[in-house]
């Protein structure tokens, strides 16, 4: 006899005891009992058993419960009848269903409800679910979810249906951050709705809910203040203002497949920053930074070692880089012996302004001039001596050129 | 024995017509002028790119030299050649002045590289030539657009090395200097740079390579002599007084009878040149691109 069929016949002689009376009695809150367990347990762990009274397999399969997953559940402090209620009686009387999760989980529930999940969306698919997240048993604790193996397997369930979304090779959040840390665990809505965690106006406490030193300068900030003058905008919304809109954490930094500041990030500064600050990049351009930045060298300054990153204020305000008593300190981080002389260089001058770089304009055309004169004078000095060159080799009757 | 061009005519026009050779640049004539071949090279090739980052030729020239802090130092590297060559030269000029029996002619003459009062008599002659209205100029020693080339590199390297070392130590230089001298320096290094270089390869390369009496090579400078046909051309005042015979010089002393420069020389002279010349075109192409595109 195999163990299949000795659970079975277990099962057929230990029934009778339960007939028609109520299988323990649940309190609420209650440390369930193995003998709780055991009870449901009797039926619900034995496929056999529940093939013979379900419909199909599948169903059977459904309704099997392991005792190792109900111990490991974030549920161990309930017992089975606290979901479901009325179970408690065998046969279980008709019409009984469990309780909705949302019963416990109101918060959840509500968010679930006014997310994406718990609503059908416009191609008509059917709201997603608990239990196609947490499972119905196995539902992992909050602190579990946070990190490690729940964390990543969470993750996994999240890409199972958006299976582009998976952060890439390389992304810092990668295995280190859940879905649900920045999209909301249940009032997950589209990027490009205003309520969203990752909408632009919400990022801000999004990211600083880890972020949080940067998140303070970014809420303080030139960027902050103008991005708390915008109306509430989705961001497909803030996207449509083009260079008008100040830049979210996202700007800069990405999304999915975001990469670290000193990695290739760095040397999109200027093109990032340069979209709405079209004159700095100009200017920036023509400058040795520039120069030697567009050649691919990380150790020139770019936009942030001047500016800063997150605490960008404008030069008249005492908090910024660039404010004049600030300066010394800033060019110093990269030119040590950096004084109050040195730090009147002008890194984005501009050579066709005339009223704010009036020497840089003068020698622009000076030198311009230079160029246009000498080239012109030789090149016609050039020209005119193969002119003259090619008549005499024509006219002359044999060789003897000039 | 003379190396023919395909059209017949001598591959160096420095070897024109027939014998005798004479010298007109000593050694460290010829030593001088290579350095300045390869530093000039260096830092037009490390430089160009930066001041045309925009060019979609510059990420793969600055890449061949090794990225951008490699071709910096390549670029410094060939600055301090250029302030080598240069304090050379000024050593040899006052070894030169020192040693001179007649100072007078070192400064004034038909002798001196100083430019006088003939040399814009020897320009106007010179377009009244180009117009037809007159016979060509008889150039002494050195012709005004020598003198200017010469000088031209004087002025090159004080423009652009001076502006260059306040770029090189910005920090250094500040202490007397007020930041805005950065400012001016970037643009005229830069444009002296593109000036010099432009010049080089299009005006003087004009000189020695395209002019229809030297085409396709004028490799004078290379292996420092010339026939007296060549001389009788190109300074016909100096090749008047020269000797009509006398010793061969094995140690190149000016004006005096020189043996002429073997195949090995003329070859190598002229694949020298033509591989600076191309160098220099494709640089001239890279600017015409840059400026037209960027």
């Amino acid at each position: 006899m195999n163990g299949h069929a000795v659970r079975y016949l277990w099962t057929l002689v230990m029934l009778p005891l339960f007939w028609g009376q109520a299988v323990r009695p649940p309190a609420l809150g209650a440390q369930p009992s193995e003998g709780d367990l055991a009870g449901c347990a009797l039926c619900h762990g034995n496929l056999e058993f529940l093939r013979q009274h379900s419909p199909d397999l599948p169903t059977a399969q459904r309704r099997m419960v392991s005792m190792e997953e109900i111990r490991a559940s974030a549920h161990l402090n309930s017992t089975c009848f606290s979901c479901h209620r009325g179970f408690d009686r065998w046969p279980h009387p008709e019409g009984t269903v469990s309780l909705h999760c949302g019963s416990c989980h109101e918060e959840a529930d509500a968010g679930w409800h006014d997310g994406v999940h718990g609503t059908p969306d416009q191609m008509g698919a059917e709201p997603v679910e608990c239990a196609q997240c947490h499972t119905a048993h196995h539902t992992a604790t909050l602190e579990s979810l946070r990190e490690g193996t729940a964390m990543r397997a969470m993750n996994g369930v999240c890409v199972g249906c958006h299976e582009t979304s998976g952060l890439p090779q390389g992304d810092p959040h990668r295995d280190k951050v859940g879905c649900a840390s920045c999209h909301g665990p249940h009032e997950t809505h589209d990027v490009d709705e205003v309520h969203a965690a990752v909408a632009p106006l919400n990022q801000v406490d999004t990211c600083g809910a880890c972020h949080e030193e940067e998140a303070e300068w970014g809420r303080s900030d030139v960027h902050g203040q103008a991005l708390r003058q915008q109306r509430p905008v989705g961001l497909a919304t803030l996207e449509l203002l083009d260079g008008q809109a100040p830049p979210t954490c996202t700007t800069c930094h990405g999304a999915h497949g975001m990469s670290t500041a000193r990695g290739p990030a760095r040397m999109e500064q200027t093109t990032v920053c340069g979209h709405c600050h079209e004159h700095a990049l100009e200017t920036f351009d023509d400058s040795y930074h520039g120069q030697a930045s567009a050649l691919g060298s990380v150790a020139v300054a770019t936009c942030s070692d001047c500016h800063g990153s997150h605490a960008i204020y404008g030069e008249d305000d005492p908090r910024s880089m660039i404010h004049e008593e600030n300066l010394v300190e800033s060019c110093g981080a990269c030119h040590p012996s950096s004084r109050a002389a040195f730090v009147q260089y002008q890194p984005h001058a501009d050579h066709n302004d005339r009223e704010n770089y009036p020497v840089v304009y003068w020698s622009y055309r000076l030198m311009t001039a230079l160029l246009v004169g000498v080239f012109s004078v030789f090149g016609l000095h050039s020209a005119l001596w193969i002119v003259r060159l090619t008549l005499d080799t024509l006219r002359a009757p044999k060789g003897g050129a000039a | 024995m003379k190396t023919s061009s395909p059209t017949g005519m001598p591959l160096d026009s420095a070897q024109r017509g027939d014998g005798p050779y004479v010298w007109r640049f000593n050694t460290y004539h010829r030593v001088t002028h290579a350095v300045v071949i390869v530093s000039f090279f260096l830092l037009t090739l490390t430089g160009l790119p930066l001041r045309f980052s925009c060019a979609l030729w510059s990420v793969p020239l600055i890449r061949l030299f090794g990225g951008v802090e490699m071709a910096g130092t390549i670029h410094r590297i060939a600055a301090v050649m250029t302030f080598g060559y240069f304090g050379a030269h000024l050593g040899w000029l006052a070894w030169l002045i020192a040693r001179a029996k007649d100072k007078r002619s070192l400064f004034w003459g038909p002798d001196s590289m100083v430019p006088q009062p003939r040399d814009v008599v020897d320009f106007v002659r010179q377009i009244r030539w180009y117009l037809g209205r007159g016979p060509r100029p008889r150039f002494p020693r050195f012709s005004y657009m020598e003198k200017f080339d010469y000088f031209a590199v004087f002025w090159g390297v004080f423009i652009i090395g001076g502006s260059g070392l306040l770029l090189w130590f910005p920090e250094f230089f500040s202490r007397w200097l007020p930041g805005w001298v950065y400012n001016v320096a970037t643009v005229i290094h830069a444009d002296e740079a593109l000036l010099a270089s432009g010049f080089i390869f299009s005006i003087h390369f004009f000189h020695v390579h395209f002019r229809p009496d030297k085409f396709p090579i004028d490799a004078v400078m290379f292996h420092g002599r010339a026939t007296r046909e060549y001389m009788e051309e190109e300074h016909p005042e100096l090749a008047d007084q020269l000797p009509d015979g006398g010793e061969i010089s094995r140690t190149s002393r000016a004006d005096h009878f020189a043996p002429p420069p073997t195949r090995q020389q003329t070859l190598t002279a002229a694949v020298l040149g033509f591989a600076a010349l191309a160098v220099g075109i494709l640089c001239v192409g890279g600017i015409i691109w840059a400026v037209s595109f960027c």
